[in-house]
Parts: structure tokens; sequence; C-alpha cells
């Protein structure tokens, strides 16, 4: 906290933002499907079938946090 | 032909692009940070928007329909960071993709799931809470200010306990980590500095306890509602966002009216799909915000909700379900 923060700076709690976020080296789009898939258990299934909860670029905040993006662009 | 515009990596797309397969409808989806790899032309005064995409020709202003903008991605977005061009390049070929994506605007007769000026209209939450207490969905009795006094009166006129939030994007971007400001209980600020109050105004709301946090994903007239369910949580939680373990989703009925003021809402800002919070107390419903471009995978899966079919089916449509 220094004299040059908002008050509710006080309250920030750390998260990985989106331009910090490591993409998930487990999953590789398809361009013939258009869709990401998963490698598990010897095969590629669509990654939103898999066990795994998979993490898109918004990261750790995923659930319910809509607003990571801001204006998607600017 | 629908045209989705998104990032290979935003997950939500693939259960629609998975449906839109399925049902055999032509679709194109554009992941925008990959332009670069594509070559394109706008042409005048024959009015052609052409993408060419693994040797494939699309003309965007003809037989496209509906266009479903989620999260374009941006040049480079997923390029090892070390070998981009410099910031100056960088910012300067986003900004030539962003315009040229905007552009997309002009195509007469296409329908948008969101157009991104409604989009960046409805992320305003003075916006919100105004257009929310015009519809008649009640709204916790709210003070936006960066004003100390005043902050110190409607903490007063709460009873002495009130929520702090951000009036705008709550993310932090700092050299070695970000943060984020979620909603925040406050019971004292005598002792805040003035001056930190004066930097930036600060949304602050009245407390409402013991409630219960709803999330509708509405689509047209179609209104999924989820109660979001605390399993091993004790106590009130002001922002279930936080919670990373034992939170559910369960779906749910909610009133009629309720439904249809939200819906109503969403009709207002322009918007086909929005995301709305909402939490009941003892004695009513109160909207907190909505969010034009709400994740909603997360409910698709977990709790079922088919929500990519309602998109879909407004997509192909090429407008809102009847």
């Amino acid at each position: 906290m220094n004299n040059h923060e908002p008050f509710l700076f006080r309250f920030k709690k750390q998260v990985v933002g989106p331009s910090r976020a490591v993409l998930d080296e487990k999953i590789s789009y398809d361009y013939e499907k258009d869709m990401m898939l998963s490698f598990e258990d010897g095969k590629w299934i669509y990654a939103i079938d898999g066990a795994e909860e998979r993490k898109t670029k918004k990261c750790d905040v995923e659930k319910g946090e809509d607003q990571k993006d801001g204006r998607i662009w600017h | 032909m629908i045209l989705i515009l998104s990032n290979k990596y935003d997950l939500s797309v693939d259960y629609v692009v998975r449906l839109l397969s399925k049902k055999g409808k032509k679709f194109l989806r554009i992941n925008t940070e990959s332009l670069l790899n594509s070559k394109v032309s706008v042409s005048f005064p024959r009015f052609n928007y052409k993408i060419e995409r693994r040797c494939s020709c699309f003309d965007l202003a003809d037989k496209f329909k509906s266009v479903w903008f989620r999260r374009p991605g941006k040049p480079f977005e997923f390029d090892d960071q070390e070998k981009l061009p410099g910031p100056s390049v960088v910012a300067f070929v986003e900004n030539q993709w962003h315009a040229f994506i905007e552009g997309l605007k002009s195509i007469s007769n296409l329908f948008w799931v969101n157009n991104p000026d409604d989009n960046h209209t409805t992320e305003n939450k003075i916006l919100q809470l105004n257009m929310a207490q015009r519809i008649g969905l009640r709204i916790p009795k709210t003070c936006i200010t960066n004003d100390k006094g005043e902050a110190l009166q409607f903490l007063k006129d709460c009873d002495g306990e009130i929520v702090a939030k951000a009036l705008y994007l709550p993310l932090i971007e700092e050299d070695k980590a970000d943060y984020f400001i979620f909603a925040n209980v406050v019971d004292t600020i005598e002792n805040v500095p003035e001056h930190e109050f004066r930097l930036a105004p600060t949304i602050f709301q009245e407390h409402l306890r013991d409630k219960k946090d709803y999330r509708l994903t509405i689509i047209g007239d179609r209104c999924f509602s989820v109660e979001v369910v605390r399993e091993s949580v004790k106590g009130t939680i002001t922002d279930w966002r936080i919670i990373k373990e034992g939170i559910r989703f369960r779906p749910c009925e909610l009133p009629s009216d309720v439904v249809a003021k939200c819906v109503e809402l969403v009709k207002a800002f322009g918007l086909t799909f929005g995301a709305i919070d909402l939490v009941q107390t003892l004695d009513d419903y109160y909207f907190l915000e909505i969010n034009p471009n709400g994740e909603w995978a997360w409910l698709q899966k977990e709790a079922k909700l088919p929500i990519a079919e309602s998109l879909v089916n407004v997509l192909t449509q090429g407008g809102l379900e009847a």
C-alpha cells in the first residue's frame, strides 16, 4: 500500500491474470474440427469432454468471473 | 452461415461448434489471434469482406446471417512472448486488426450475439443500476462516490456495514503479479486517508445479509437460472466468486416476474445474451449486475443447462427464438 493507491486497493487479492496465464499444453487445437482436443487415457478426445477441468486464458478465477477481459479488446 | 469470432482457447465456443457440426450447420470460426496467417481484403464500390483461410475464401458480406462475438484474440496473444516484435509494432498491428474486425459492423442484416457496442455500453455499472431500477428490479441502496464524507454518511445510513466494489474493471496488472478486487464488506473507514477516496469513485452498497445468490443466463426470451449453493462454506459469503471449492450450481426456477424483468433488461441494452447476478434476501430479489459476455460453459457442464443449444438456435435462426 502506498500513498497513491485508491481505497479499493486495500482489498486486492492476488490472482493469475489473463496475460500471465500459462497456456494448457495438454490440449491441442484441431483445425479440421475447430475444437480443442486433449490426450487422455491414450487417446485424443474433445477437451470439453475431458476429466480434467480445463482452464481458459482467464485462468484461476474462471467460474463466474467475467470481467477479467474488460472490454475484450481495448 | 454463422460467423464465430473468438480465440482458440475459448472452450465455451467448442460446445457450440460441436452442436453446429452435429446439426450440419455451416459456420466459420475465426480465432482472431490467427488472422495474421490469413489473407483478408475489403473492397469498394462492390462491398466485399473477404477472408482466405486454409485455401477457402469467405466473403463475410455475403451469405452470413449471424455473428457470435465471443472473445476475439489479439494478434501475437499466444505467441512466444520472447519472439514478439517491439511493443509499438504489437500495438500498431493490434489496432489495425481491431479496426478490421470492428468494420464488420458495416455489414447489413447481420444478427449479432452481441453487438460489441452494446456490450461496451452494458459494462457500465451506473447504466446497469439505472436501467434495472427503471425496469422495476430492486437494487441495493447505492452510493458511488470519491468523497469520504459521502461514504461515511452512507455507512451510517446502512447501519454501519456496506459493501465496496469497483466501478469498472477490477483487475490490477502489475509488473510481478496481478490482483483482483472482489466485493468487500466494510464497517469502518474513519481512519482511511481522504486522498484514497479521491483517487477514484467507488461503488458502495448496502450489505445484503442472509442472502442466496443466483446467476441467470439469458438468451433472448430464455432464462437459465442457477442457485449458487455453498456446500462446505459456513456463514455469509459476500462474493461467491472468491470460493474455489465447496460451491455448486443448482438449476432453479425463479419467480416469473423477476425473470421477465431480467429478460427485459437484456433487451433494453440491445443484447441477445446476458449473464445476470441476483441475490435473494428475506424480503426480495435484488439485481447486482449484468455481464453482457459472461461465462457459461461451467454451467453447461456442471448444471447440465442447455445454454449451447439455445445459442445455436438463435445463431442458426439469425434472430431470437419464437
